[in-house]
Order: C-alpha cells, then structure tokens, then sequence
C-alpha cells in the first residue's frame, strides 16, 4: 500500500512510500532517508495525528488497523541529535576540569589576587576529593552503568546542560578553594557533612547499578523497580527515583561540610529539577503498571 | 469576548483551572479599576509637581506612594496566572512584574541621589499611560464594552511608550552604579561564613546585558499582535456594516 508522508505544520505531502503489512517504521525512515540524505533515523519523528506520541521504529505497518492506502503520517524534523551518552560526557567531564583550575590556581593573580603563599586548608583539599570524586563516579557510570531507553537528544540540550553544570562548578570551586575561605565552625558538622555525603553517594551508585540490572543489554526494557539485596535499594519501597534522592543528600552533605552558599544552592537547584523529572517518571510509571505500587511517591518520600 | 484577558506568549492548549464565575468577574472587575485609579494617581501627581515646581526633584518623592502601592500589587497578577483565573502564562507575567519591582524598589527607592534626574519622572510617566490604558482596556473588557479607541490605544501606545520605558529603566540603573559602588549596598565581601560574596554594580550591569535579546523580541511580538488584533477588529466592523 502507499502512505503519503506529510510535513506536520503545513499537511504538505513530502513523499509517497510503497509498503507492506510487516514493513516497520524503521523501514520507512530508511526510505525517506533515501530520498532526504541529510536526515537519519533519530532525528525522524512520524506520527499518526498531531496529538499522538512518535511512533516507535519496531513498530510495523500492520499493528495499526487504520493503516491503508493513501494513510497519511506526519513527519516532524526533530533538529540535530546528539546521543545521551555524548552529552553526559560532555556534562561530566568539564566540572572536574572546571574545579580543578581555581583549586590548582591559589598562585595565580588572575583568578586569586594575593592567594600566593596562602596554604590550602584540609577541608578545602577534602572537598576537591569530594567534589571532583563525584564526577568522577558519574564518567564510569555513564561508560558502564547506565543503560538509555532513549538514544538521542536535540543538540540544543548539550549547550544548556553544560552552562549549568560547569558554571556551578566554576561558582562553587571559587569559593571553596579561595584563599579567605571560612571552614565550618565545628570539625564535627564536617564529619556530618563528609558522611551524609558518602551516604549519598553509595545510595545513588547503588540505584543505578539495580537500574542496569532491571534492563538486560541493548534492550529498552521498562519494569516496576524493586529492592535487591542491596540495603540502599530499600528506599525504592518509598520512591520511584531514589537516585535523584540520593543525589540531592549528596549535595547537602558537600554543603554542610564546606559551608558555601552556592553548593547549597546547586543542591536546591538540581534538587527542583529532580523533582520535575521524577514527577514525569513516576507519572509514567503508574500509567503503563496497573499494579504499581500505591503510597510510592516520586523522589521524597512520603512527600511528593 | 468572554471576559478572558489574552497575554503574550499564549501556550497551546493552555487550560482555565477556575471556570471564570461571577465572583472571579467581579473580583476582576474590581482589581483592574483600583490600579486603573492607582496609576491615574501617579501620573498626575507626577505631572501636577513637575508643573508646580518646574523641575524633575521633587516628583518620585510626591507619586512615591501611590507608585508604590500600584506597582506591587501587581504580583497578585502572577497569582491571577497560576490559579487560571486569567489567561496569561504565569511565567511571563512574572518575568514583567519582577522588572518592574526590581527597578522599582532595589534601584530607584534605595538610592535617593538619583531620584530627581529626568530620567526618573520620563519612566513613571510611560509606566503610567501603558498601566492605566491596560487597566482599562481589562475592565472594559469583561463587561465586553471596549470601544474601539481604547483597543486602539492599547495596541498602539506600546510603539513608543516601550522605548521610553526602557530607556527610563536602563538610564536609571546605569545612573546608580556609581552610588552603590561607593556604599557598598546589598554587596556582600569575603571572608564569611557561608563563603559567598556579591558585588551588586556587577550584578547590574549584567542584568543590564541580559535585558538587550528581549527588547526586540518583545517588540516584534506586540507588533503582530497589533497586526491581528486591529485587523480583527477592523474586520469585524466591516462584516456588521454590510
């Protein structure tokens, strides 16, 4: 059968494609590629009507009944893509550049006017380990844990993700590695800092590590999240995204330990963020499971 | 029209969480006319005291009040928006009431050197007509009793009234840069206990910087909208004369 392919906006035909019964959608992109170079699969979205999701590429012409002759499909131009993993790097890698230049540059008149001589204080080298550790922990991540469900993103992302992630490093290593920095008053609201830190940290490596298990490799599996052996992987019985909550304990404990505006500030920021996506995916969750679980909340337990 | 006030940048799908009942009407009704007066107040306590004393000096302090008053309680604008008990997007309106606030209150009323320059009466002046025509133009409105010269002005105004706005604004953080780098207000220096410093002139040239991308947008954007509205406007006049 034919299926015209149709421009979105304006409803103009683009280009006529002759299918079959099991040809996928992913065929079809392979031939209005043919005919439009430039394109490539990520980067195609077809819908059925405009209020519809894309259509998936293992999708075949014949799981949809409407589908005959002359069916239209709309096309939209999802704009350069840029894969997740990319991004990551690109997000994770500049912070610990970013924070090692004002930890490095005590010395330097530019950035630390009359910083030379001054010796870095203990805290100070703590939190670089901290700090840079972090990220550090999330590169390995990104190349051995984690697995997408979505391949790509718009290359527009990448700009924003990366502004906000390496300029609140650069705001935050200013402060912490500067020579008038002020530790916290007390070594034991350090300690406290320092250990609700690794608390965090080993909760969310934990979370992720029982994400990859819940997907087997180079699929796009989606399950209801359960508790492994794991004790940190309890807290999925409170919340569907337990590694946005450990992340934010995480930041709180930097900031507690070092005691600097803007670290509480990117734990309050990133924590809003958080927020929002594990709202979208709790959201999801309870759409696609009947059975999902009913006093779940999204990322603070108990709460929201 | 059904009482429903349009604001820029309309979101598709964009859902009324209140149905807009004869309170909310009311309440609205009300709302607009207290600013319509508000500001009617400024403009000619502003202008009634540069008449009489012949100079720009004394005219914040006279229309201080009344400015006051009128400017802040158009936050509850921004609430208007959240609960859908207006049409406007909650983030746009926040974005213009939070403008105004800041020069308003942490650029012109802390800095009493700067208060009686020109530039001060020319931006509470064009404030004002653009406040009082958009009150107006809200209250007609929801009793669907517009006339035409105030669509007009509405749609209108705004080419030259904008321009002069801004430039009262921009002129008036600019003039206070040099006082407030000298008193040290609302800057914060290292060494402190939460490791934080802010340098307030800093703060305000980029906030300076980063208004410049959105005076030509929003420009442009009530330039098609007065394209469309007097268009409709004009269109429908027509189709009920013939």
């Amino acid at each position: 059968m034919k299926i015209d392919i149709a421009n979105g906006k304006t409803g103009k035909t683009l280009l006529t494609v002759d299918v079959t019964k099991t040809d996928s959608i992913g065929d079809i992109k392979k031939l209005h590629i043919q005919q439009k170079p430039y394109l490539y699969p990520t980067r195609i979205s077809y819908k059925i009507s405009l209020k519809d999701k894309p259509l998936s590429d293992d999708a075949k012409i014949g799981d949809f009944e409407q589908f005959t002759d002359g069916s239209v499909l709309y096309f939209k131009d999802l704009g350069t893509q840029i894969g997740w993993g990319t991004v990551f790097l690109a997000e994770y890698i500049g912070p610990i550049f970013v924070y090692l230049i004002f930890y490095t540059c005590r010395s330097c008149s530019l950035i630390y006017p009359g910083g030379k001589g001054v010796p870095m204080s203990n805290i100070q080298n703590l939190a670089c380990a901290a700090y840079v550790g972090h990220y550090v922990k999330r590169v390995l991540e990104t190349i051995f844990v984690h697995r997408f469900s979505k391949a790509t993103m718009p290359i527009g992302n990448l700009f924003k993700n990366c502004t906000y992630y390496w300029g609140f490093s650069g705001f935050i290593s200013y402060f912490v590695n500067h020579p008038l920095y002020t530790p916290p008053g007390c070594e034991a609201q350090v300690f406290v800092g320092l250990s609700v830190y690794l608390f965090g940290e080993l909760g969310n490596l934990s979370t992720h590590i029982a994400f990859k298990n819940m997907r087997p490799a180079g699929s796009k599996t989606r399950v209801i999240p359960v508790p492994n052996g794991n004790p940190f992987t309890l807290l999925f019985n409170l919340v569907s995204c337990p590694n946005y909550t450990y992340e934010m304990i995480s930041w709180l404990g930097f900031s507690i330990m070092t005691q600097t505006f803007f670290a509480g500030l990117f734990a309050v920021v990133g924590g809003a963020q958080m927020c929002q996506w594990a709202i979208g995916k709790h959201k999801n969750y309870k759409k696609e499971f009947d059975t999902y679980p009913k006093n779940r909340k999204a990322m603070f337990p108990f709460i929201i | 029209s059904s009482g429903i006030n349009a604001e820029w940048p309309l979101r598709p799908g964009y859902k009324l969480y209140f149905e807009v009942t004869m309170l909310g009407k009311v309440y609205l009704l009300l709302y607009n006319c207290c600013l319509a007066f508000g500001w009617s107040l400024v403009l000619w306590t502003t202008l009634r005291d540069m008449y009489e004393e012949q100079t720009t000096t004394s005219a914040y302090r006279k229309c201080q009040v009344a400015l006051k008053v009128s400017q802040s309680l158009a936050v509850l604008e921004i609430v208007h928006a959240a609960v859908g008990l207006v049409r406007s997007s909650p983030m746009t309106t926040f974005i213009q009431v939070q403008s105004r606030l800041v020069v308003l209150w942490l650029v012109l009323d802390p800095v009493k050197e700067v208060q009686g320059d020109v530039n001060v009466p020319m931006m509470i002046c064009a404030w004002s007509v653009a406040e009082i025509v958009r009150y107006w133009y809200y209250a007609l409105s929801l009793i669907d009793c517009v006339p035409y010269i105030l669509t007009w002005a509405r749609y209108s105004f705004f080419t030259f009234l904008y321009p002069i706005g801004v430039s009262g604004e921009l002129l008036t953080i600019y003039s206070i840069l040099p006082h407030v780098s000298v008193s040290g207000l609302y800057s914060i220096s290292l060494p402190n206990k939460l490791n934080v410093s802010f340098h307030y002139p800093t703060f305000l040239v980029l906030y300076m910087v980063g208004y410049l991308p959105y005076l030509p947008k929003l420009y442009m954007y009530m330039l098609t909208q007065r394209g469309k509205v007097l268009g409709k406007v004009v269109a429908d006049a027509q189709k009920k004369s013939c």
